[in-house]
């Protein structure tokens, strides 16, 4: 997760450098200057950016680009935002009768900032978050791999299931107040072992560290081809959710273990 | 010269001044003009929302309040000069002065500061030929902006010419034509300034003053943006958003001298309507001895 944060932070600082030439410098050689300066470091976040998208696009074949209602969701948010920032600046600007060059000259700045600052979130969550959630998701996957590997199978067990990851998606330890409210993501991962392709039903369900049944899935009919591994996942609308936030299920309570029974034919 | 000036300072107190214009009590400011061997005195009054000024001439054993319009036009354009270079001034020697574009801060300006950092190595620079031959200057382009920013200071010193409650103006001092030189001069003077930047950290470490020998080689690198900033920003924002150095000083002039009508107009509000008339005063030692005129 450290990954994601740092490049969103990377990703931010363009604007904040600009936005602060903006605040302290008015001649246009000089603020030309600060873009440039900013253009530069945007050029270098977004194009390691663009550089992992594509590589998990190509190599892992993720969606360069989030799903769509996501992008939808955070776009209306921010023209909201925007346009509540808006509203504000004219309405407290009412009483000041000026012309409208007056008028953009005065609160054109501010406009201009909350304007960049709304199009970077955005452009943020469209390149730069997903490039974080890919390599945090793609080493979930390597470690469920590695996991599945080294599972010794048993004869009449063809089909092995463990427990990747049940972790929060919050920056600091799970006592902070922001992770406090939120949920533990769980990945669990199941291998065919048979050498020929299975139907598989499962029911897997979930405790907490004091042996405490937290969820049951059910899952399936689902075929595995011969020797293939792939994570256990409710039925996502594909145009809703991205491929890097799929999850098995979301515990209150962190998922120390795992029981699973399953039939196969 | 400061003779003159208390004698000046006392004629308000006149009784026959005091029944020609009944509103010298409120009087808000004084402006004394010394042209062509004349002095003028301008008395801006204020009462209430209503404003007004007389215009008086000061003679040894006399004074004349007078309603020429074109005395007035005079002042009025030795005012603009004046503010204007008091503009230009300000941009390098006023650390409190609030840029209009920001919120007002009790913060000093920065940019003003490290101006006058970067100013204060100028001394030391040309007497230091090392130096010199480091940054390709030349001795009298240091002096040369040694002298020329002495003369944009004296435009600033705010006492420099106000005594009590009565700014003097001299004329001559601003001239139209003489403060086209000093544009000239500071747009030469910017490229010479920016050649301090080549100077090696240990170096002006030795030259510069307690604030420089202070600085870390990153606060000496920045020093230089800043002062690269405050040029643009404060001085060439003067007379042009987008040229660096901008070289049209009748332009500049011009654009300037609009920018301080609107201060000039507050200063010479419409004239009160009197008739002309002399009043005679007790002779006063009431003449210029040779080098005061140019004081």
């Amino acid at each position: 997760m450290i990954f994601t944060y740092l490049l969103m932070l990377a990703g931010l600082v363009p604007m904040i450098l600009f936005l602060f030439a903006l605040k302290e410098h008015r001649h246009y050689r000089i603020l030309l200057r600060c873009l440039c300066i900013s253009l530069v470091i945007w050029l270098f976040v977004y194009g390691i950016a663009t550089m992992v998208n594509f590589h998990y696009w190509s190599a892992h074949e993720m969606p360069f680009f989030p799903a769509w209602g996501e992008i939808n969701i955070m776009f209306f948010l921010m023209v909201g935002i925007f346009a509540i920032i808006f509203a504000i600046v004219v309405v407290t600007s009412l009483p000041i009768r000026v012309s409208i060059g007056e008028w953009f000259a005065q609160y054109g700045k501010v406009l201009v900032a909350m304007g960049m600052f709304c199009l970077t979130i955005l452009i943020i969550f469209i390149f730069i978050m997903p490039a974080g959630q890919k390599y945090a998701y793609s080493l979930v996957l390597d470690k469920g791999h590695r996991q599945l590997a080294q599972v010794i199978p048993a004869a009449d067990d063809p089909v092995s299931v463990v427990l990747v990851t049940s972790e929060q998606n919050c920056f600091s330890r799970s006592s902070s107040s922001s992770c406090r409210d939120s949920y533990y993501e769980n990945l669990v991962m199941a291998k065919n072992n048979h050498s020929q392709g299975l139907w598989v039903q499962m029911e897997i369900a979930f405790f907490n560290s004091r042996n405490e049944v937290m969820d049951v899935m059910q899952y399936g009919p689902v075929y595995f081809a011969a020797g293939e591994t792939k994570p256990i996942l409710p039925e996502y609308e594909a145009d809703q959710t991205s491929v890097w936030n799929r999850w098995t299920n979301h515990t209150k309570r962190q998922t120390t273990d795992i029981q699973y029974r399953y039939a196969w034919q | 010269m400061d003779a003159i000036k208390e004698i000046v300072e006392r004629r308000l107190q006149h009784e026959g001044l005091r029944s020609v214009i009944p509103d010298v009590e409120d009087c808000k400011l004084r402006i004394v003009y010394e042209q062509h061997g004349r002095l003028l005195e301008w008395l801006l009054v204020e009462k209430g929302n209503r404003s007004g000024g007389y215009l008086i001439e000061h003679q040894a054993d006399r004074m004349t309040i007078l309603s020429d319009r074109n005395a007035i036009e005079q002042c009025m354009t030795v005012e603009r000069n004046r503010q204007a270079l008091g503009k230009i001034a300000d941009v390098f020697f006023n650390p409190t002065k609030i840029r209009e574009w920001q919120q007002p801060s009790p913060r000093p300006h920065k940019g003003v500061k490290s101006f006058q950092t970067y100013l204060e190595l100028f001394p030391s620079l040309k007497d230091n030929d090392k130096a010199l031959t480091l940054i390709r200057m030349e001795r009298e382009e240091a002096e040369f902006v040694v002298t020329l920013f002495e003369r944009v200071r004296s435009y600033y010193e705010p006492t420099a010419d106000q005594k009590d409650s009565i700014l003097w103006r001299n004329a001559e001092r601003f001239r139209s034509d003489t403060w086209i030189d000093l544009l000239q001069d500071l747009h030469k003077a910017f490229p010479i300034m920016q050649k301090v930047a080549k100077l090696p950290f240990q170096m002006a470490h030795q030259l510069g003053s307690q604030k420089v020998r202070l600085m870390t080689g990153i606060g000496w690198r920045w020093m230089h943006w800043q002062v690269y900033a405050h040029w643009h920003d404060d001085y060439f924002y003067l007379f042009d958003r987008w040229k660096s150095n901008p070289d049209n000083y009748e332009g500049m002039q011009q654009t300037l001298l609009e920018s301080v009508r609107p201060v000039v107009a507050r200063l010479f509000p419409n004239e009160m309507i009197v008739s002309e008339q002399t009043l005679s005063c007790e002779r006063e030692p009431f003449r210029f001895r040779e080098g005061e005129r140019n004081a």
